[in-house]
């Protein structure tokens, strides 16, 4: 669209310069065919076309000089040299003199583009009343002369009018022409500047149009495909991914809005090298349509492998350690069973025996956490669904610490306020360690009073709670704590053991089951953890996993 | 006094066969060792225990095997199997129960101290 105004813009500017250009040959062919008709006897004819060659190679070099004509400086160089060559006519011609000032006042006209309007008001007047006082001079010597002259004149000065329009037109495009073609380098520079840095980047840059070809591209795009010739190509000719499993993935079936699509599981085959990449598809829609996408990617295979190597290093390592872990807990365990037996033995070896006993539950504790939080931040933690009593598992987790509630002489408490029965679709396991996690914090971080644990429900959600009335947490640290290896400084200080670990294991088990869990506590007063599970299971990428047998199941018990 | 209830310990890591069977002892039950599946199959025919300690990862029979083999013949389907396993895997313990298992033990995951207390259970219930 744009494109085709500007050529009419340029059409009409060539058009309006033929036409001043005819208009001034007009006039000048007129006053010169008067010169030759009307007898002259007075002056010499010769006289009169030297004053009519000299204003016109003024014209000339003046109107094709753009330095001249366009510099305010020398806008008034026209009229001082048409004034002078009129003075010098009138002067000089006698009863001629009106056809100078006809021709004169063509030709400044013809200027009027240097004009301003005001200006050309004046000159028309001014022409008018000087054409007319000479011929009421020429009158009285010869009337049908005068005649003749003032038709000519107004005639001519018609001529003029229109040349005149069509002149300060043709300037005003011929600024539009000047200042397009300024705009036109600038953005051929900015275009190459943009081009640069394009190429200098290390990530393949494809810009496709709607039907799907690519107009831009960089040269990293080219390295990465080892495609030479991209430009005009169509996206599907020469952008071919795959699945890991080597079969063809059309990306473009992912776009449904504007909201930009990453994927980084897809491969690309360079020669006979499997390439990993990263890619980055911006869509770009106007009226809902999709007119454009910006492809930006990456060759990943190196970091991938590395990635993938550690993850296997530290599964493997884990994985070690478990055994000999277990041994060094149970022979320690072993031998504190045995020295329980033994009467003369001195309470510090015992106590040494009961440390290094604790110090391998912490390592062995220690391990697993790495290996949770290992598996939910690599997104390795799988979900098992299946239906089960909240309020089942909720007794099994406070039977499993009743002992050590017993130890620190607390009281444990269980209310359960539902109506119906607490069933609910979830992962057992996940819940049952998230409780655990938030039993166990509870015991560990109270040293008088109780821990309760009250199950309610409303429309969408079950709530748990797991209040105690120990040390709380500090205002200030009450949104960390469900951060990484967070441990507030004071707690340390209390003897308290852990990883750091817990909660925040806790936090991300919690979203992995859809769920949502809040702190509230208040120093020496104790805290409540609030942990909210919807009713109806959301992540649906679980609920197909989970086999259909067991979904089956699921409806039938309900 | 009853009976010294009898408990075969199957893993072919020697150090935790020797642990268990120690452990064990100490808790008062009578404990026979097996250091393959193989072995540990025959020995269950004849010893009859009234419970199995059993190791998943195993060279030559696989843990699940050994499992399955058990509760297949007569003689031993009505014996209470532990898995021990240092597989946390959701696969792993939901096919162990599938295959009978009365209980799953994470190696490492689960303290002498909760093992002691799951044998009792199971043997108890």
């Amino acid at each position: 669209m744009k494109e085709s105004n500007t050529k009419d813009i340029f059409l009409e500017f060539d058009r309006a310069q033929k036409l001043s250009g005819l208009v001034t040959g007009a006039s000048l062919l007129i006053t010169i065919i008067g010169v030759y008709l009307i007898p002259a006897e007075e002056v010499l004819r010769t006289q009169i076309l030297i004053v009519i060659a000299l204003v016109a190679m003024f014209s000339g070099i003046y109107y094709n000089s753009p330095k001249l004509y366009l510099n305010p400086k020398f806008r008034f160089l026209p009229d001082i040299a048409f004034l002078t060559a009129g003075a010098f006519s009138v002067l000089s011609s006698g009863h001629y003199g009106p056809f100078f000032l006809i021709f004169l006042f063509l030709i400044i006209t013809i200027d009027a583009y240097i004009f301003s309007l005001k200006e050309y008001v004046v000159v028309v007047i001014a022409s008018l009343i000087l054409i007319n006082v000479g011929s009421i001079f020429i009158w009285k010597t010869n009337p049908g002369l005068a005649f003749i002259i003032l038709i000519q004149s107004f005639s001519l000065i018609g001529l003029a009018i229109v040349s005149r329009l069509f002149a300060g037109y043709s300037l005003k495009v011929r600024e539009q022409k000047e200042a397009l073609e300024k705009l036109n380098k600038q953005i051929l520079r900015d275009k190459r500047e943009s081009l640069d840095l394009l190429d200098s980047i290390g990530d393949g840059i494809l810009s496709i149009n709607g039907d799907g070809k690519i107009y831009l591209h960089n040269k990293s795009s080219v390295d990465l495909l080892g495609i030479k010739n991209l430009e005009g190509k169509n996206l599907n000719e020469v952008f071919n991914l795959y699945s890991r499993d080597k079969l063809p993935v059309d990306i473009l079936k992912g776009i449904t809005d504007s909201s930009p699509l990453i994927r980084t599981d897809l491969y690309y085959k360079k020669g006979r090298q499997w390439l990993r990449f990263y890619v980055h598809l911006n869509p770009l829609f106007a009226d809902g349509a999709l007119i454009g996408l910006i492809i930006l990617f990456r060759d990943i295979t190196k970091e991938k492998q590395m990635d993938e190597q550690n993850t296997e290093f530290v599964a493997v390592a884990s994985h070690e350690m478990r055994t000999p872990l277990a041994q060094i807990e149970g022979f320690l365990f072993l031998a504190m069973k045995q020295l329980e037996e033994v009467r003369d033995i001195s309470p510090e070896t015992k106590n040494n025996i009961e440390m290094a006993h604790n110090s391998a539950i912490n390592l062995i504790n220690l391990t697993n956490d790495i290996l949770t939080v290992f598996k939910l931040d690599s997104n390795k933690m799988e979900v098992v669904l299946k239906q089960v009593k909240l309020s089942d598992i909720i007794g099994g987790v406070i039977s499993n610490y009743e002992k050590d509630v017993a130890k620190k002489n607390l009281k444990i408490h269980y209310k359960n306020q539902c109506k119906n029965e607490s069933k609910i679709i979830t992962d057992e396991s996940k819940l049952t360690q998230i409780l655990s996690n938030l039993v166990q914090n509870a015991i560990k971080f109270t040293e008088r009073g109780s821990v309760e644990i009250v199950l309610k429900e409303d429309n969408k959600s079950f709530i748990i709670k797991v209040s105690d009335t120990g040390y709380g947490i500090d205002h200030s640290a009450l949104k960390h704590v469900f951060e990484r290896f967070y441990r507030p400084e004071n707690w340390e200080t209390r003897k308290t053991q852990g990883t750091g670990l817990g909660l925040y294991i806790v936090k991300n088990l919690v979203e992995r089951l859809s769920g949502e869990i809040a702190v509230e506590s208040a120093r020496d007063i104790g805290s409540t953890f609030t942990l909210t599970l919807p009713k109806e299971y959301k992540n649906s990428d679980d609920l197909k996993k989970a086999s259909e047998e067991e979904l089956k199941n699921f409806i039938g018990t309900f | 006094m009853a009976k010294k209830e009898k408990i075969l310990v199957v893993d072919d890591d020697k150090g935790l066969c020797q642990l268990y069977k120690l452990t064990m002892e100490q808790e008062g039950y009578e404990v026979f060792t097996a250091n393959q599946g193989e072995e540990g199959l025959s020995r269950a025919l004849e010893i009859k225990p009234d419970l199995i300690l059993l190791d998943i990862m195993m060279p030559m029979i696989h843990g699940l095997n050994v499992l399955d083999i058990l509760k297949a013949t007569p003689e031993t389907k009505d014996l209470k199997v532990i898995v021990l396993s240092a597989l946390s895997d959701e696969e792993t313990k939901n096919k162990a129960r599938e295959f009978g298992a009365s209980d799953y033990i994470v190696k490492s995951q689960s303290t002498m101290a909760e093992v002691i207390g799951r044998v009792a259970d199971i043997l108890n219930a």
